[in-house]
């Protein structure tokens, strides 16, 4: 049993952190899947390390390079908070055995996915709060609701 | 892996293509508009505002400095390495000169400027520690190096005296015509003012009122100051005959139609230009590192902060506020320059992306067309003065398209359907415009025919440079029938000559990148696009818009005298240029593709 979950250094837990975040990416701002896809790993490195890239709006501030207003700075970092907290408080396991415990847990179905909508609201506020993206902040109700239902779909739960 | 990409710089750059185009129509719209008879002369107001520009973009960099409080980077060692690195990476990219570094407290973190021999790079103070920690270590040296690559290209892209000269002339335009509008409309009110007692003025009169004593003295001098009677009675006679109105009139259509035209390229086409400029310093950075990573880090870690926990929420100042609210009018004002990030990213795995789409361009040229047509041309102005007032945004629109669909052809794309489909959105614009116009008129003519009168008395007048009181003298109804036809038909004559000749251009430029060893690299190919479309525009402008307007009026007059050595001149550029393609042609041609190499560039993108 793994008792830390690990978004990076876990290859299995970095694939499923990949495809979650970029299926919400994909609906919710496919004209950033390109970039998306460049910066994903590095991003969900970083938030394992206690960092994340913040949206400069403002080209006085970050010089020539203006402009780093990317929803995916929010939905990447939402994805690995939300799935963190999920694993560490919740469940305690990684993603190898999580199907199999579902399978003998069926009956807690309904209050996980509670427990990941609750988790993407208070994520969300966390993260969109410190990345400063004008642009997620305009689709503020469709990347959570996203978020919402790729994370319950990967996670076996009622959406 | 290094991939192989389309490069950039081998074609005419976008930034350049914009530039042209906002500058041409600037200027284009100046010499339209001051020079010509006039009832006062104006071509100083033009050529002031043609030198003034260039003289505000040449002590920019000292107006500046003195704004901003900006000074040299202090000798020393504190910066060593930063002054080195800027040195050494202008050397690689083979600036012309190195850019002096300028510091500022309270300036923007980075940014380049320069005239056309002083080139800076403006640092504020704690961006400049930053680079230079960055530099000392040589893991992260890398990361600073992006930054001033991207600044360097700036100058190297020319975006330095484009922009500058640009920014320029619209503030030298702007308070110019403002204070053309305020100096002029002053004078006539003072006209208006003092006519009465102009007209009435009399030397005896005034003499009379003077003390008896020194009327005798004043009775020798004052009438030699003065003119005579008869001069006086003629000058009466001349005043008598100009409509102040039509004066003031004549005053704001000089100044207010350049001031809408500058307006409007600030507002909607002057974003294009500051945004699309980045892609190109980004470009130029991928270029030299042959690897998209650097860049990538480096944004990702200029803007990475520790996460925290629960964040605090923010209380805003009253002062906050009032900037966010600043902030916003500005936006909505002077439009947003910045690209999106996913955008530049975009731009260097696929640098296609760059370029604009056949949508993007037919509202770009259309809207442009209309603005021109609206503010420097009247529906009115064909019939009446016998200009053809689309030539010039013809030309604009013919050149500006065969240079915005350049890249389609290079890449081997079919470029003349977009052709068709931009020129028949701008097409579609000028006839809804056109009939909107036509339908107004109409409409006075049924409903109030003097109110139409005045209309037109007040737009001949202007078109005319007339502001006598002598009332024109017209037939409503001929001339409405007569506006509407030759209006009307010029429109579909403009839409084939400009279908012709884009997609002639196109069919030439195509057919040279089919020539076997003839292109050398990509300033070669810029120069033969060059000389090709401007070979073009000025067989349209002296021979084909001539005659397709001669034959739209019946009238071939026009071509005894100087014009006529104009169509002569059109004549045998084209009989010249076809002989000098039909030869190149059989010297050159070859069936199947040529390769070539000036076109890519390679580096990593994954």
């Amino acid at each position: 049993m793994e008792n830390k979950f690990q978004p990076s250094s876990n290859p299995a837990n970095l694939e499923v952190i990949r495809t979650i975040s970029q299926e919400i990416i994909l609906s919710v701002a496919p004209e950033e899947d390109v970039s998306a896809k460049e910066l994903m790993d590095d991003l969900i490195e970083d938030f394992e390390d206690g960092l994340i890239t913040t949206a400069n709006t403002d080209a006085k501030i970050s010089g020539g390079f203006g402009h780093v207003d990317l929803v995916a700075l929010v939905v990447i970092p939402l994805v690995v908070a939300v799935l963190k907290k999920f694993f560490e408080e919740l469940i305690e396991l990684g993603f190898e055995k999580y199907k199999e415990w579902l399978k003998d847990h069926q009956e807690k179905k309904q209050q996980l996915s509670d427990k990941v909508d609750q988790m993407v609201e208070e994520q969300y506020t966390i993260i969109s709060t410190q990345v400063n993206s004008t642009k997620s902040k305009s689709k503020e109700k469709v990347v959570k609701q996203t978020t919402k239902r790729v994370v319950k779909r990967r996670l076996g739960l009622s959406e | 892996m290094q991939k192989r990409h389309i490069d950039l710089f081998a074609l005419p750059s976008q930034t350049a293509i914009l530039f042209w185009l906002i500058t041409a129509t600037l200027l284009g719209a100046i010499l339209i508009g001051l020079t010509g008879g006039h009832i006062i002369p104006l071509w100083p107001l033009a050529l002031i505002l043609l030198l003034l520009p260039l003289r505000e973009f040449m002590i920019r960099p000292e107006r500046e400095m003195r704004k901003l409080g900006l000074f040299p980077l202090p000798e020393g060692d504190e910066f060593k390495e930063l002054r080195a690195s800027i040195d050494v990476l202008a050397k690689k990219i083979e600036l012309k000169r190195v850019p002096k570094i300028l510091i500022g407290a309270d300036c923007d973190e980075i940014y380049e400027m320069g005239s056309f021999r002083r080139w800076y790079i403006v640092i504020r103070a704690s961006k400049a520690k930053k680079l230079q920690e960055l530099l000392v270590n040589p893991r992260k040296a890398g990361l600073a190096e992006v930054q001033i690559l991207h600044e360097l290209f700036h100058f190297k892209n020319g975006d330095y005296w484009e922009l500058g000269y640009l920014a320029e002339l619209f503030r030298v335009s702007f308070n110019l015509m403002m204070w053309v509008l305020v100096f002029l409309g002053g004078w006539v009110f003072l006209l208006v003012l003092v006519k009465d007692a102009f007209f009435q003025f009399s030397i005896t009169d005034l003499i009379q009122h003077m003390p008896v004593d020194i009327r005798p003295t004043m009775e020798q001098i004052l009438p030699s100051m003065f003119p005579s009677d008869a001069e006086m009675e003629s000058l009466r006679v001349k005043a008598e005959g100009i409509n102040f109105a039509w004066a003031v009139y004549f005053i704001s259509n000089i100044s207010l139609p350049y001031i809408a035209v500058a307006a409007i390229l600030w507002r909607f086409y002057r974003p294009s230009l500051w945004r699309i400029r980045e892609f190109y310093a980004d470009a130029g950075v991928i270029a030299v590192q042959k690897s998209i990573k650097p860049f990538i880090e480096f944004i990702r870690r200029a803007n990475q902060v520790p996460l925290q926990a629960a964040p605090e929420i923010a209380v805003l100042s009253i002062r906050e506020i009032f900037q966010k609210i600043m902030k916003r009018l500005g936006i909505i004002f002077t439009g947003f320059f910045w690209p999106d990030f996913s955008k530049r990213f975009e731009a260097l795995i696929i640098p296609e992306s760059v370029f604009y789409n056949w949508k993007q361009i037919a509202w770009f040229l259309g809207f442009l067309a209309l603005t021109l047509e609206v503010f420097l041309a009247t529906p009115l102005s064909l019939p009446v003065v016998g200009n053809n007032p689309m030539t010039f945004t013809t030309l604009v629109v013919t050149a500006a398209l065969v240079y915005f669909l350049l890249p389609q052809i290079v890449m081997g794309k079919s470029a003349w359907k977009d052709a068709l489909r931009v020129l028949l959105v701008i097409f579609g614009i000028r006839t809804a415009w056109m009939f909107f116009t036509l339908a107004l008129m109409w409409g006075l003519y049924f409903i109030q025919p003097n109110v139409l009168m005045e209309v037109l008395q007040a737009a001949i007048s202007s078109v005319a440079r007339y502001a006598g009181n002598d009332p024109i003298s017209i037939d409503l109804l001929e001339f409405l029938v007569d506006a509407s036809v030759i209006n009307v038909l010029q429109i579909p004559i403009i839409f084939v000559v400009q279908i012709v000749s884009v997609t002639g251009l196109l069919f030439l430029i195509k057919r040279v990148l089919q020539w076997y060893s003839f292109i050398r690299d990509s300033q070669h190919f810029k120069r033969i696009v060059f000389s090709l479309t401007f070979g073009v525009l000025f067989i349209i402008l002296t021979l084909v818009m001539p005659i397709a307007m001669a034959v739209l009026k019946g009238d071939f007059s026009s071509f005894i005298g100087a014009s006529g050595i104009f169509v002569i001149l059109g004549g045998l550029t084209l009989a010249g240029g076809g002989i000098w393609f039909f030869v190149q042609n059989k010297k050159h041609y070859q069936t199947g593709n040529v390769a070539h190499l000036w076109l890519w560039v390679e580096y990593e993108d994954e």
